[in-house]
């Protein structure tokens, strides 16, 4: 009969780390997700982590295991769509199911699954679950929370309210958009008001927050000058919020967060039409901000707006090309169905 | 190949201790003595249990004093009566416990960070009862971090993002009071000193990056002062831990451990066209005067290809 080798301890004076160790590599995940560059690394990882998890995805909501399980499915979720995998919508939409859809909702002791619930909106509106996503984020900023805190999920809301009209405004409906876009102006208002007030009090780190929330109210009045209302000021406002971003240091923004605001300059310029040059500096501002968002989810304004900036420079072969790869990368994250997609195929 | 999460045992002081004296005595140093290990995990969990009525919100440096006056003084804890009874029965609380007996034992789990204290008032066993404690609850999520940082290598960029990241979610979420207590007990007449199990972490890391850099111990140390420091601001300021990682990427930066933030664009065609148009952005803006015509030299470009 063969020798057993004698079963080696790992030396370690926590012999019950292994929910910790899991963690820590999940923080390592999250980093690598948040890098353009290191989605396939990303991606091998988040294999690892979702398959050592799964046993606890079925658990009960409030259990920290469960939420732990439910964040990696989460961001497996998000590094399959950066790479481009189909799969990563199916995770989301196993993920919405999981935490209860459309009524998705966190107890009182449950900070861990509403923290959960607030980052996931983002996903929900990124892959067009509007519906989903401004109902589950009004309710997780009416949850009793810091005053910082509740104005960056005022802030959100607006944000989901706005994709949700944008989407309408895509399906040719803008009835349909106009209200959500008025009251997202008036949250959005409070959010920014309420950012400034942090920062009158000296909290110097606020400035970023402030600027986010005035990015959201700005695209915000953008969507409504594509209704047709008249505001003289939009330009000027959002000139003012680049420069400040432009002055800040390095590490405030990230560069899809400044490419957004510079895509939303370059739409002014289409929709104001006040200089020389304007459809080719609004064409540069758009591929300067398409160009940015590398493999990150995208708004899908933001390539519908490249295309017709592409046209309005008579590039009616370069709009076409650009309209079918546009049009393939939305599908996946939004489904063949989102007018976007239907907007650029029909383009190609 | 699969991902094997599990242990670094260098990165706990106890056995980095160990180590060095069996590397001193001219012994194998990876051997380590199960007992050090267990008596480790029972004054981490019975110091942890000690300080369950410290709140762990509000002013990092009276959280700190709080938890201190439970290792300090003659006040009789549970602590001291439970792991260090006196011999004799006494009525006098300074005696009721075994001074000698809890002083031999720190010996083996003090790290160099305090060495030097020699004066009753520096508190030094109680700094180092919350270090140990402190220690407890960060080393797992490190080992699990940089598990998976040799699994899957990345820049230095994104290794100490990953690092970073690691040790402020555990200050700000795992373990909020050993986040907020940990920089006042390494603070001595106001200098911060380098945490060596942070050092013997950030090493490691850079290890991964520059193994035959020289200078590597100095800028881990260095690291390790500068994170306790951003955590310290963050908690007196009520800063958000975005924007303690902002200062740490910074002073990484400034300390040339990590690469500058990488271009704005993936492919090499798009970057050159990012340069571009960020030019002419910095121009409209009114930030940076262009040279000359920029736009029509984008326009006059994009007709040619």
């Amino acid at each position: 009969m063969p020798k057993l080798k004698k079963k080696v301890e790992p030396e370690t004076p926590r012999r019950d780390a292994h929910a910790d160790w899991a963690l820590g590599a999940y923080h390592r995940a999250y980093i690598l997700t948040k890098s353009r560059r290191n989605v396939d690394a990303a991606l091998r990882l988040l294999e690892q982590l979702y398959s050592m998890t799964e046993p606890a995805r079925d658990g009960d909501l409030v259990d920290g295991a469960t939420v732990f399980a439910l964040r990696v499915q989460r961001r497996y979720g998000l590094a399959l769509l950066r790479a481009g995998d189909p799969r990563g919508r199916d995770e989301l939409l196993d993920l919405l199911a999981r935490l209860g859809g459309r009524d998705a909702d966190a107890p009182s002791n449950g900070g861990p699954l509403a923290r959960l619930l607030s980052d996931f909106c983002a996903d929900l509106s990124n892959i067009a679950c509007h519906e989903e996503a401004v109902e589950i984020a009004k309710r997780v900023a009416a949850r009793e929370i810091s005053a910082h805190r509740e104005a960056r999920r005022l802030g959100n809301v607006a944000a989901w309210m706005l994709q949700r009209a944008v989407y309408a405004r895509l399906s040719g409906d803008a009835d349909g958009a106009a209200p959500d876009l008025k009251d997202a102006l008036v949250i959005a208002r409070d959010a920014v008001r309420a950012h400034e007030k942090f920062v009158a009090a000296g909290a110097a780190y606020e400035a970023m927050p402030f600027r986010e929330s005035r990015a959201i109210e700005l695209s915000v009045r953008s969507e409504l000058v594509q209704l047709g209302e008249h505001d003289d000021e939009l330009p000027r406002e959002l000139s003012e919020l680049i420069a400040a971003t432009e002055r800040a240091e390095s590490w405030e923004e990230s560069y899809i967060q400044k490419a957004y605001r510079v895509g939303r300059l370059g739409v002014t310029h289409l929709q104001y039409d006040r200089e020389r040059d304007a459809a080719w500096r609004a064409r540069i501002y758009l591929q300067l901000a398409w160009d940015s968002l590398g493999n990150a989810l995208m708004r899908p304004w933001l390539p519908v707006a490249l295309r017709d900036a592409m046209l309005a420079t008579d590039d009616a072969p370069g709009a076409a090309v650009f309209a079918r790869i546009a049009a393939d990368r939305l599908a996946v994250q939004c489904s063949a169905e989102h007018p976007a997609v239907r907007l650029l195929r029909a383009a190609a | 190949m699969r991902l094997e999460l599990g242990p670094f045992p260098e990165f706990w002081t106890v056995v980095a201790n160990h180590r060095a004296e069996r590397a001193a005595a001219g012994k194998d140093p990876d051997r380590t003595r199960r007992d050090r290990l267990r008596r480790n995990v029972e004054i981490a969990e019975q110091v942890q249990l000690e300080l369950g009525d410290v709140d762990p919100n509000g002013d990092p440096d009276v959280i700190f004093q709080h938890a201190l006056s439970h290792f300090i003084g003659d006040e009789l804890s549970d602590f001291r009566v439970e792991r260090f009874p006196a011999e004799k029965k006494t009525i006098k609380p300074e005696r009721a416990w075994d001074r000698g007996a809890f002083d031999d034992m720190l010996k083996h789990f003090r790290g160099p960070e305090l060495d030097d204290l020699e004066k009753a008032d520096d508190h030094r066993p109680g700094r180092v009862l919350l270090l140990v404690a402190t220690e407890y609850t960060l080393v797992p999520l490190l080992e699990g971090a940089f598990a998976a940082m040799q699994w899957g290598p990345a820049s230095a960029r994104y290794d100490f993002r990953s690092a970073f990241h690691t040790v402020t979610r555990w200050a700000v979420e795992v373990d909020q009071r050993s986040g907020r207590l940990v920089t006042p007990a390494l603070t001595v007449n106001g200098v911060v000193r380098p945490w060596s199990t942070l050092t013997r972490f950030y090493a490691a890391v850079l290890g991964l990056h520059r193994p035959q850099d020289a200078a590597a111990d100095a800028l881990a140390e260095r690291l390790s002062v500068v994170t306790l420091e951003a955590l310290h601001h963050g908690f007196k300021d009520g800063e958000p831990k975005g924007a303690v990682m902002r200062r740490l990427m910074t002073e990484a930066e400034s300390l040339g451990v990590i690469e500058e933030m990488p271009a704005r664009a993936i492919d090499s065609a798009a970057q050159a066209r990012t340069v571009l148009a960020e030019l002419v952005l910095q121009g409209e803006l009114g930030i940076a005067e262009p040279p000359f015509d920029l736009a029509g030299a984008i326009r006059v470009l994009n007709a040619e290809a």
